[in-house]
């Protein structure tokens, strides 16, 4: 069991997971425990021959009952490939299965905002390579989607609609677009290559989206993800979080559901690091201009088909 | 967070729940270890021939 404590100066919760220290790092292919039981293998975390997608409660929680929760979510059974690599149609699926852990964990009177995210690469800190993402109920209402709340203050109604239409009256860094859901990088994006895949329409979580728009969003997300490996023809690391209101405590049901990733490279070879101004002033020093990148990435979309 | 003192309600031990999520049926799972488990495949019966 971790330990939450409150950093004053800072006014946010820290969390400390000791027991993660001991966690699987970088296993071989053959000792993956996110691939399914082999015949008269080692038993993994999925103790079944095959699966299409799977979630579990990690073995090496930050977050727990009663205080929070933190989930596994394997994509495929097959160890290679990424989630850009995923047949259109797991793709899909997947939207579904994030928006059922969404509605479950949200309802838990312990949590406060369910967070979706990927860890992509060893650059931000994958420990298994198995296509994969994570899953954390928090038990509290954590500072991004608390600075988003404000954001709605500052711009007088939801920030994500407004940007949203600030980005396609400017449209120079609109990357791709589908009928439900537009991808961008931003005015003021933090990160050289980073984009936010934003609803057209205002949903304040995937529990709130058609059907159509759940396979709007699959395939931005896809479109984007497979673009950004043709970008600089590696894989391209990312760390992608799905942005969407609380389910319980401060600001509860308020949000506009979008996905937004930050990339850490800036160019094949070099990565962003945040460094001293980032850290210590919290202003991001940022090497290319955002409708620079976003020609590039747009163009890698279009190559990548 | 709004109420501590009420933790989730885990599966009962060994029991399978199934469920359904958009195009998706899932089953819960209890690990030997006490972990909840679910798996989740495409209700669609051609949804290997798909693959």
């Amino acid at each position: 069991m971790g330990e939450l404590r409150f950093n004053d100066l800072r006014g946010e919760h820290v969390d400390y997971a000791i027991h993660r220290q001991e966690r699987t790092f970088l296993p071989p292919a053959d000792h993956c425990p996110l691939c399914p039981t082999g015949p008269g293998g080692e038993e993994t975390e999925i103790p079944f021959a095959s699966f299409e997608i799977a979630v579990f409660d990690n073995r090496f929680p930050a977050f727990e009952a009663p205080l929070g929760a933190a989930e596994v979510v394997v994509y495929t059974d097959r160890h290679d490939g990424s989630f850009a690599t995923l047949a259109p149609t797991r793709a899909r699926e997947l939207m579904w299965v994030w928006r059922q852990r969404y509605i479950e964990l949200g309802e838990r009177a312990d949590i406060d905002y369910v967070l979706i995210f990927e860890n992509r690469g060893v650059e931000v800190g994958v420990t298994l390579h198995h296509p994969h993402g994570q899953i954390y109920g928090l038990p509290f209402l954590p500072p991004v989607p608390a600075a988003e709340a404000l954001a709605d203050e500052r711009l007088g109604g939801c920030a994500p609609c407004e940007l949203l239409r600030r980005e396609l009256r400017d449209g120079r860094r609109v990357v791709y677009a589908n009928a439900e859901t537009v991808v961008y990088v931003p005015y003021a994006a933090r990160w050289p290559y980073e984009a936010h895949a934003v609803l057209r329409a205002h949903r304040a979580s995937l529990a709130e989206c058609s059907p159509a728009e759940l396979a709007a969003l699959a395939d931005s997300l896809q479109a984007l993800t497979r673009g950004y490996d043709v970008l600089f023809e590696r894989p391209f690391p990312y760390v992608m979080v799905m942005h969407q209101a609380p389910t319980g405590g401060e600001g509860h049901g308020a949000g506009h559901l979008h996905v937004e990733f930050y990339p850490p490279l800036r160019t094949a070879d070099k990565l962003k690091y945040i460094a001293g101004c980032e850290q210590g002033a919290g202003t991001f020093i940022v090497d290319a201009l955002p409708e620079d990148t976003a020609r590039a990435l747009r163009e890698a979309i279009a190559r990548a088909g | 967070m709004s109420d501590p003192e009420r933790p989730p309600a885990p599966p009962a031990d060994g029991a399978v729940e199934p469920g359904r999520s958009g195009p998706l049926i899932f089953e819960r799972h209890r690990k030997a270890d006490g972990r909840l488990l679910i798996l989740y495949r495409a209700a669609r019966e051609d949804a290997a021939a798909e693959r």
